[in-house]
């Protein structure tokens, strides 16, 4: 059976030579070095798949090289979507609110909504002065002393 | 030498000391928290020092680099978890100190064996970097050109399990860098979205390679709580614990030597430093047997060693614009946001900033010394920050800081497009920071690529001007070397589990 390895080695095959038929409408000269990369990542793509094959146990299980790829991680979904879909609530808001009030309101929500079944009224409260604090430290911090330019929107 | 008397006073300045203060407390505070790495912690800081003189900017990123790598340290003596991969080797002995109730002593240790080892390593960088830098500048295209693709190598090999792994992860980062306009012809390449027509800046693609996937593997871990240290300061035990260390001597000077010879290999870091003065402090001492039962020694020896590394580690970077860790890849997006250009210009050019650098380095660890010591009785309360608060706090100070160097909101896009698709790749096994190494190195490695390659047809052949002359075959020899040895220690581990695991059945 097709281990993990290979499997990874295969779709970057596939991405390679996707990215290296897509270098054909430009002027060769401009992509001669793209090309000699694209080749290198190919032929590293064959040499994982030559180790896959000879170090059998290799790639069986998750993540086989790093510690994040944990068994736990396949579980872990749930947060990681929730995290993900705040970001782009909170990338959607940032234009239209300005930076700080929606940093506020990402930071408040993203906390509750992570961990809404041990919300009180106590903790509820809380987690908005924390995310107010917060925000008012960044702002002092860089709007105020070092005036980096962020984005406006409603209030500031 | 002379010079770097000469711009020493710079480093105390005004603004400069203000940022080394800050950079100092900070950096000790992020590195004591579990859960966040310290290059991800240089990493969110490298926008705001754009807003800052290059000088004082450089000092605050090197100040945090300096403490983050000490503060590592409480958490792995209080509850047994090293704050960086460098403080490995420190909670062998220091975890078994805290629970015999020595705590304290084995933090002071800690701070003090790190200035000791971190101003061995200082020293031996100020002498040696700009000898090195001299020779270097005599470096043309094609040297460069495999300087670049060594610098990607030995990365590849040391940051990820897997040497092809790290390897198409760094090719991929030299991609990734090409995208925009070609650097000679001026021709649009993967310009697949008008976000792309500018290439991937330095700073988004430093944040979400680095931050992003924390953020996500912090969420993972919401249910992850510390045990509370039990830890009570007394009164008396500093000068004693001084005096003590001070009698370390053998403990010092070998965490000093190891930790700033294993510095100037890029890419072995601070974590190999660490256990190998700690494994040859327990070798060469009388009673090996007390090790990992909470001696002393073990802590001197893992704390000097991993401080000393930090100096040195700077040297291919500010020599050769190589950058030898991934905290030092971050520091290199530092410079190069101040249009700072690392390599052996940056002392010819840029004398005033650099020096002030180093100068600051060598202040930056009298003040981790004196700090550490004195913020380590609250460090209790660091440890005790939820995930949830660092999630958040995480996400939006990458936001801001991407968005903050070029006010743009495309930066935003591209720094989290590239953090999720870095997290969804640590999940088969790729990690960032070859990835990040591949962005720094593309353009140099494109550059000298195309420059080389004019002047050979112009003279003598593609073939011998890349493969031929002294300095050529060496750092060839040294990619191949560094390819040839991650593998051998690929096949051994290989051989080692399957030993281990015919002897489990």
């Amino acid at each position: 059976m097709i281990n993990r390895d290979n499997k990874v080695a295969l779709f970057v095959l596939a991405v390679t030579v996707a990215l290296y038929l897509s270098l054909s409408s430009i002027d060769p000269e401009a992509t001669i070095f793209i090309r000699v990369v694209i080749v290198a990542i190919g032929a590293l793509a064959l040499l994982l798949m030559a180790q896959g094959m000879l170090l059998k146990h290799r790639g069986k299980g998750r993540g086989t090289s790093q510690g994040p790829a944990s068994k736990k991680s396949g579980l872990a979904w749930k947060p990681v979507a929730v995290i993900f879909s705040a970001i782009l609530v909170y990338f959607f808001m940032a234009e239209r609110l300005g930076f700080y009030l929606s940093a506020f309101v990402y930071f408040a929500g993203v906390v509750s909504l992570l961990d809404w079944r041990g919300l009180t009224p106590r903790k509820g409260f809380v987690r908005i002065a924390i995310a107010f604090l917060f925000v008012a430290v960044i702002y002092l911090l860089f709007s105020v002393i070092l005036q980096v330019q962020t984005p406006r929107g409603l209030l500031i | 030498m002379a010079e770097f008397l000469h711009y020493f006073p710079e480093a105390l300045s005004f603004p400069n000391m203000i940022a080394l203060l800050f950079g100092v407390i900070g950096g000790l505070i992020l590195g004591a928290t579990p859960g966040l790495s310290p290059t991800m912690a240089v990493a969110l800081l490298v926008p705001f020092t754009f807003h800052m003189d290059a000088a004082t900017g450089l000092v605050l990123l090197g100040a945090v680099y300096t403490a983050t790598v000490a503060g590592g340290a409480i958490s792995a003596i209080l509850i047994n978890i090293p704050g960086a991969p460098a403080n490995i080797a420190t909670l062998l002995d220091g975890y078994p100190m805290a629970e015999q109730g020595k705590a304290q002593s084995a933090l002071y240790i800690c701070f003090i064996s790190s200035l000791v080892g971190g101003l061995f390593g200082m020293l031996v960088m100020i002498l040696f970097t700009p000898p090195l830098a001299r020779i270097a500048i005599q470096f043309g295209a094609p040297e460069m050109f495999w300087i670049a693709i060594f610098g990607i190598t030995i990365m590849a090999g040391l940051s990820s399990g897997s040497i092809a792994k790290g390897l198409i992860g760094g090719m991929f980062g030299v991609l990734i860098s090409t995208i925009g306009y070609s650097p000679i012809l001026g021709i649009p390449r993967f310009v697949f979205h008008d976000v792309l027509t500018g290439g991937v800046a330095i700073v988004p693609a430093l944040i979400g390679l680095f931050a992003i996937p924390q953020v996500f593997s912090l969420g993972e871990k919401l249910g992850v709580t510390y045990a509370r240290p039990d830890y009570k300061p007394e009164k008396g035990v500093f000068l004693k614990t001084l005096i003590e260390n001070i009698k370390m001597v053998k403990a010092l000077g070998i965490g000093s030597v190891v930790g700033t010879i294993i510095g100037v290999i890029p890419g072995a870091g601070g974590q190999v430093a660490g256990l190998i003065a700690y494994d040859q402090t327990r070798k060469f001492d009388k009673d090996p047997e007390s090790y990992g039962k909470g001696k002393p020694e073990g802590v001197a020896a893992a704390e000097s060693a991993n401080n000393a590394m930090v100096g040195p580690s700077l040297i291919p970077l500010l020599t050769l614009g190589v950058p030898g860790s991934p905290t030092a890849a971050v520091l290199l997006g530092g410079l190069l946001i101040h249009g700072l250009f690392p390599g052996p210009d940056l002392f010819l050019k840029h004398p005033d900033v650099t020096y002030t650098f180093i100068g600051s380095l060598v202040l930056a660890q009298f003040a981790m010394c004196f700090f550490g010591i004195l913020l380590s009785r609250y460090s209790y309360m660091v440890m005790s920050v939820s995930n949830l608060y660092m999630v958040a706090a995480v996400t939006v100070l990458a936001v801001y800081g991407t968005y903050s160097v070029q006010n743009s909101f495309d930066d935003v896009i591209v720094m989290f497009s590239l953090g999720t698709l870095m997290y969804i790749g640590s999940k088969f096994g790729f990690s960032s920071a070859p990835v990040v190494l591949g962005i720094v190195l593309g353009p140099i490695a494109e550059d000298n690529f195309l420059k080389g390659k004019m002047i050979a047809e112009a003279s003598v052949g593609v073939w011998k001007y890349f493969f031929t002359g002294t300095a050529n075959i060496i750092i060839i020899l040294l990619c191949v070397g560094s390819i040839g040895y991650s593998l051998y220690g690929e096949v051994k581990m290989h051989r080692k589990s399957k030993k281990n695991k015919k002897e489990m059945s």
